[in-house]
């Protein structure tokens, strides 16, 4: 009898300590898995030249400025390069927090653009696993450039289309990994140019060094026949956020900081030294309630 | 026989220590700070609490992903700079309430307020405190409030020298938890 009721006490008093000291792990076991979304893959809506997964939350405005200066090899009297600059000025707004739309003007070839931007799958952990973010880009650009030759050109001529997937993982929250197919439709073939279409994979990913900073890479390479003149797309860079602000600094073969632009039409070879440094400020405003 | 006596008996003392647990599961935060270029406040309304009436025991729990802030971009940067939500996902708390008597809360006037003894985790470092917390009742529920401040050095969360001027070094916590 008295062996049971040792027994019996210790049970209880095992149980209440078992109790006491997991109060806060049974808490945790209450929590339902919610729906977990992976944020941040990249820090800005570019990884380099090209667009990255990044959708800004729902009422954020960006402003960005871009620049491209001339070629490093271009020597000491145009102080490598730094003489010459292409600008990109543009706004980019969110209505949602998987859509965007933007609008810029480049200086090189004074050309317009416009794009949009839909998230239609996002990573994520928790109630349901969703491995990667998936964005459609499109956009459409106009050269307004004067034409140095009397060849009559009508508004539509002076366009093309770029539509992408891009397909994003954050792998590890210092590791971020994305490829991009993309297709672009240029309306006018120059004489020296091989085709009105170009095709190519882009592969482009971002390694944390501090919460702050991270070191980006980005490859263009094409499918198809691109003729003698014109280099796939290579640029590194650094990601350096303080506060509302993102700064990318870049090494790259790409003057155009357009789809269209970099990918196809890039005159440059990387390895040869024709290299532009270059820079995205951007700067978001909260506009909206998110 | 007895073996079922002790089986009962086990039984009807799990049932009665999860009666006496009072929890809300939609408990509020919030977080304020005052820096001079920026006040920043966020808001979290999914925290867990529980208090053991058997015991005096309190366990807290919330998800940082959870805290909004008015400004997007600010919760993007407390989550990826400063909490790193990714690493150290909750802040919990887990304590005692000092000199704890059941009785005491079954008829509370106006207000009863004691002192709550634990470990508060934040950013994955774990501090020994003693914070504040008042007690109300409203119609069957029990109101309690706790207000503290947080020095966010001691939890290892680095601010920039360039971002001293946005972001104060002690925050203000107000925890709001409605037990039933």
């Amino acid at each position: 009898m008295l062996r049971v009721t040792l027994i019996i006490l210790l049970t209880i008093s095992g149980t209440l300590a078992f109790g006491q000291d997991d109060l806060l792990a049974d808490l945790m076991s209450e929590q339902e898995p919610t729906e977990n979304l992976t944020t941040a893959t990249f820090k800005g809506t570019r990884i380099i030249n090209g667009h990255s997964v990044e959708i800004r939350k729902k009422g954020t405005l960006e402003f960005i400025i871009s620049h491209r200066f001339g070629t490093l090899n271009s020597g000491g009297y145009n102080l490598w390069g730094l003489d010459q600059s292409n600008i990109r000025l543009a706004l980019e707004y969110a209505p949602s927090d998987r859509f965007m739309f933007g609008a810029g003007r480049s200086s090189f070839e004074k050309t317009y653009d416009g794009f949009i931007k839909y998230k239609f799958m996002r990573q994520q952990t928790g109630a349901k696993t969703v491995p990667f973010s998936m964005v459609y880009f499109g956009s459409a650009t106009i050269k307004t450039l004067k034409r140095f030759d009397d060849y009559e050109v009508n508004l539509s001529d002076k366009m093309a289309v770029t539509h992408q997937i891009l397909i994003a993982r954050k792998v590890t929250p210092a590791l971020s990994l994305q490829l991009t197919p993309s297709y672009s439709f240029y309306e006018l073939i120059e004489a020296n140019e091989t085709g009105s279409e170009v095709i190519a994979l882009g592969m482009g990913g971002r390694l944390k060094v501090t919460n702050r900073v991270t070191i980006n890479m980005e490859y263009w390479p094409q499918f198809k026949d691109k003729g003698d003149q014109y280099y796939n797309a290579f640029a590194v860079g650094v990601d350096i956020e303080t506060g509302g602000h993102v700064f990318q600094i870049q090494l790259t073969n790409a003057t155009a900081m357009l789809e269209k632009g970099f990918i196809g039409e890039s005159t440059n070879d990387f390895f040869n030294g024709d290299i532009h440094l270059g820079f995205n400020i951007s700067r978001a405003f909260q506009i909206a309630n998110h | 026989m007895i073996r079922l006596t002790i089986l009962s008996l086990l039984i009807g003392l799990t049932f009665i220590a999860n009666a006496q647990r009072k929890m809300d599961n939609q408990a509020y935060a919030r977080f304020f700070s005052e820096a001079p270029l920026e006040d920043i406040e966020a808001i979290n309304e999914k925290a867990l609490g529980v208090l053991d009436f058997s015991t005096g025991k309190v366990a807290v729990a919330m998800n940082m992903k959870d805290f909004h802030f008015e400004k997007s971009l600010m919760e993007e940067h407390f989550n990826e700079n400063y909490i790193e939500s990714d690493k150290y996902p909750k802040a919990t708390f887990a304590g005692e309430i000092e000199n704890f008597k059941a009785s005491d809360y079954e008829n509370i006037a106006d207000s009863l307020t004691q002192s709550v003894k634990g470990k508060l985790t934040i950013h994955g470092v774990t501090k020994d405190v003693t914070l504040p917390i008042t007690f109300k009742k409203e119609g069957d529920m029990l109101v309690a409030k706790s207000e503290f401040i947080v020095k966010i050095e001691e939890y290892d969360v680095e601010v920039p020298t360039l971002l001293i001027k946005n972001i104060a070094e002690e925050v203000l916590v107000t925890t709001i938890f409605r037990l039933k």
